[in-house]
């Protein structure tokens, strides 16, 4: 009976394309400059806070030199309008930018109620501060956050010391100098070089001194001793010991898994997690992260994208160490002949589990010789009852070469709706007209809680997938449950305890 | 034989002068050199005249003086670049030479005027050039004699499901042939799992064990079925090949409850990876 419900919700599940006002502009000529292929990120947050989620897109910029030459460069903010209707509101806020941009992470840094935004880009971050009157600040110097010009392909804002205020952690790819980038070609063709041609560089840690200044801890934290190639970061309690600890993913280098020792410091462990490199033992081109609990066992799983023939690979956390699942999952058969780079869990058909998207595509530029084969689509995948995954009849978009992707509700209805980005090719939004029942948990602006809605476990996280990020309520897909039990647990304080809270609608946690 | 009938068939196409007249019966008559002679002699009186370029790089081709015979036929192919039988000649001259990456484009063209004399070739040079994927649907398109190439170049290319389709037409066709079995395992593990990779994987290392890749692939499904003692011989003997198979014989050592030496082969990836 229930599996004929599932499959009668599922059935119902299905996706509206359309277009979003921005185009994703990579500066990509004649010469492939490397960050000609990366950028894409995307920030989902209520800026305003009128209840609806807006859209900020962080954008490319001319080649080598880096600068918004060209007002199509600009990054643009989308104000939520509501109906799916949204109004370019980059100028009002000040947030265009200068440089180019990869991605953008938001967070209440100041907790102040309003959420802020870091922008990283190839030559700098900047940091900007919600003035919450729609207008944002460029704090950046007075914050006293360096990333001493090092290319950061995006960040994760977490409570590393859970000292009670957020920290960052700024995730830096390659050195990379266009006076000294290689000619890489591909049958005779210019092409973006492998990342063995460029040197890796080291991660970034700075702790919120909360007076609005951060202190660079890379050093004494351990952060700074482990040089990456890092693409995609996510941050969790993955071991439940009360102190977050941060994933990396890695380009064609072994992963890090930095295990938060909760003395200050933390310790790489990736072999020794299993989180290094997949069992072939190839470390892969490891790109967007995400990390859920799939298999709704109270432990926080992760997954990642890859090239094609890497597979996604999924891994489920253990407690002690993570086990790959990508084969009995059935996510290795179906996810080898893709490429990807943003990823999420997200319970897309509303089932109580949380399913799988990917923004897909190939690293290649699309005007070279592998171009035509470059673009691909996005995906999800429905998540059986945390034992395997299948593929539901595709979404209808156009092949593009999609790079971000963030799931969210963007108009309050309970279904999770899809927004991408895709190199040279307007921002797609995907609406969820999904069915069955659900919660909605909208915290304090502060993350690092965990959350159970009946068997279901959530945490509140800044980042999503590739260069991307959501400061949005925990979502819940509930079935045909009309109640549910909700727990939450905060670092530093006593579970607070929900019972019987009604399906179908948005549960405020006060501070 | 093509080659040679496509000369008479160009030969015979061509203004009948005393000089080339007698070229082309030193042509018939399998003299390349006279005719060579001959030919220069002709380029010499009406450089103007590409026939005689052409001529020329056919009486050179014919010698198996192919180095020679290439700029002949571009020369030729600036005055008329409509594809033909030329540039099949020149593709192959190429390709004879080793030169697979600069043959692809004019037996590309060549396939445009005949595609089916011209497809076995181009396979090659797509193969030569690396360029797995084209010359695997070019070696399909061969027929079923280059059915096997077809599948080789499917793997390389990394398009596993077209492989395995090929593969499973040829399985009876390849009984012990190692490289088909790890080839094919492989393609297995890759679209089916482990489960259904092990017959082949071990079909392939019991007709050769020092096939090391296939021994390697053999270790790892075996270590992903579940069965770790079995997997650490393979994995042994394929690590010292292939140095990324230190972690997952670190992983199978654990798994016996080798400790020990999980840890050693453990540390000795991550040494080789840091090099890296």
């Amino acid at each position: 009976m229930l599996r004929v419900l599932a499959a009668l919700l599922a059935a119902a599940s299905q996706w509206q394309p359309s277009t979003l006002p921005f185009t994703l502009h990579t500066g990509e000529g004649a010469k492939k400059h490397l960050p000609a292929t990366m950028p894409g990120g995307i920030a989902v947050f209520d800026y305003d806070g009128d209840g609806l989620l807006d859209l900020f897109f962080p954008n490319g910029a001319g080649l080598p030199s880096a600068r918004k030459s060209s007002p199509r460069h600009s990054n643009t903010l989308l104000r939520n309008l509501g109906n799916f209707r949204f109004e370019d509101r980059t100028a009002a806020a000040k947030l265009s930018g200068t440089g180019y941009d990869f991605a953008a992470i938001a967070a209440d840094y100041d907790a102040d109620g309003h959420v802020d935004l870091l922008v990283c880009g190839l030559r700098a971050i900047t940091l900007y501060r919600n003035r919450g009157n729609g207008l944002f600040q460029d704090v950046t110097a007075s914050s006293g956050i360096d990333n001493k010009g090092r290319w950061s392909t995006g960040g994760v804002w977490l409570d590393y010391d859970v000292d009670g205020d957020l920290d960052l952690f700024l995730l830096n790819y390659v050195r990379y100098n266009p006076g000294t980038e290689p000619p890489c070609k591909v049958e005779g063709l210019a092409e973006f070089c492998h990342p063995r041609y460029f040197d890796p560089d080291s991660n970034a840690l700075f702790r919120n001194q909360g007076n609005g200044r951060f202190e660079d801890v890379s050093v004494e934290s351990g952060i700074a001793a482990h040089k990456g190639k890092g693409m995609g970061v996510a941050a969790a309690d993955f071991d439940l010991d009360g102190f977050p600890d941060i994933f990396v993913a890695n380009d064609r280098v072994l992963n890090f898994y930095f295990h938060n020792t909760g003395h200050g410091r933390f310790e790489e462990r990736g072999l020794e997690s299993g989180l290094a490199a997949p069992a072939s033992g190839n470390p892969p081109s490891a790109m967007g992260v995400d990390a859920q609990d799939y298999d709704n066992d109270g432990r926080f799983d992760l997954i990642y994208t890859a090239l094609r023939d890497e597979t996604f690979p999924l891994y489920r956390n253990r407690g002690a160490d993570f086990e790959e699942t990508g084969l009995p999952t059935k996510l290795d058969l179906l996810t080898r002949p893709m490429a990807g780079w943003g990823i999420v869990f997200a319970d897309l058909d509303n089932d109580g589990w949380r399913d799988l998207a990917a923004a897909r595509s190939d690293v290649l530029s699309i005007n070279g010789p592998r171009g035509a084969t470059a673009r691909e689509p996005l995906s999800w995948f429905r998540n059986e009852a945390g034992k395997r995954f299948t593929a539901p009849p595709p979404i209808p978009v156009p092949n593009l070469m999609y790079r971000g992707l963030v799931a969210a509700d963007l108009n309050n209805d309970g279904c999770l709706d899809l927004i991408a980005t895709a190199l040279q090719a307007p921002a797609r939004l995907l609406r969820n007209t999904c069915q069955g029942n659900w919660l909605k948990v909208a915290l304090p602006l502060k993350p690092g809680a965990r959350v159970r809605a009946g068997n279901q476990w959530a945490h509140d996280s800044t980042t999503a997938g590739y260069a991307s990020s959501c400061v949005c309520p925990l979502h819940f897909g509930l079935g045909t449950a009309t109640t549910v039990d909700v727990e939450i647990h905060e670092p530093g304080r006593k579970p607070r305890l929900f019972p019987s809270t009604k399906a179908n609608q948005t549960l405020v946690i006060q501070p | 034989m093509t080659i040679f009938a496509l000369g008479f068939t160009l030969l015979l196409a061509q203004d009948p002068a005393a000089l080339s007249s007698q070229a082309a019966a030193a042509m018939r008559a399998q003299k390349f050199p006279e005719a060579e002679s001959l030919y220069r002699k002709l380029t010499a009186l009406q450089p103007a005249n590409p026939m005689w370029r052409m001529n020329l790089g056919l009486a050179l081709y014919s010698s198996g003086q192919y180095e020679k015979s290439i700029p002949e036929f571009e020369l030729f192919h600036k005055s008329k670049p409509a594809p033909g039988p030329t540039h099949l000649i020149l593709g192959t001259a190429l390709l004879k030479l080793g030169k697979s990456c600069p043959a692809v484009t004019p037996l590309e063209t060549a396939a445009r005027w005949d595609m089916q004399r011209s497809t076995p070739p181009l396979a090659d040079a797509y193969f030569g050039c690396k360029r797995y994927a084209l010359a695997a649907r070019a070696y399909e398109a061969a027929g079923p004699a280059s059915a096997r190439r077809a599948a080789h170049c499917y793997w390389q290319a990394r398009q596993y499901p077209e492989a395995r389709r090929i593969f499973e037409t040829l399985e009876k066709s390849h009984p012990n042939d190692p490289e088909f079995h790890y080839e094919f395992g492989d393609t297995l593990a890759r679209t089916a799992g482990p489960e259904a990779a092990l017959p082949h994987l071990r079909q392939a290392v019991e007709a050769n064990p020092e096939l090391l890749p296939a021994r390697g692939e053999l270790g790892k499904a075996l270590l992903a079925t579940g069965d770790a003692p079995s997997a650490i011989p393979h994995l042994e003997a394929a690590s010292a090949a292939g140095p990324t198979l230190l972690l997952p014989l670190s992983r199978a050592y654990r798994a016996a409850g080798r400790t020990a030496d999980a840890d050693r082969a453990q540390q000795q990836y991550r040494r080789h990876l840091s090099a890296k």
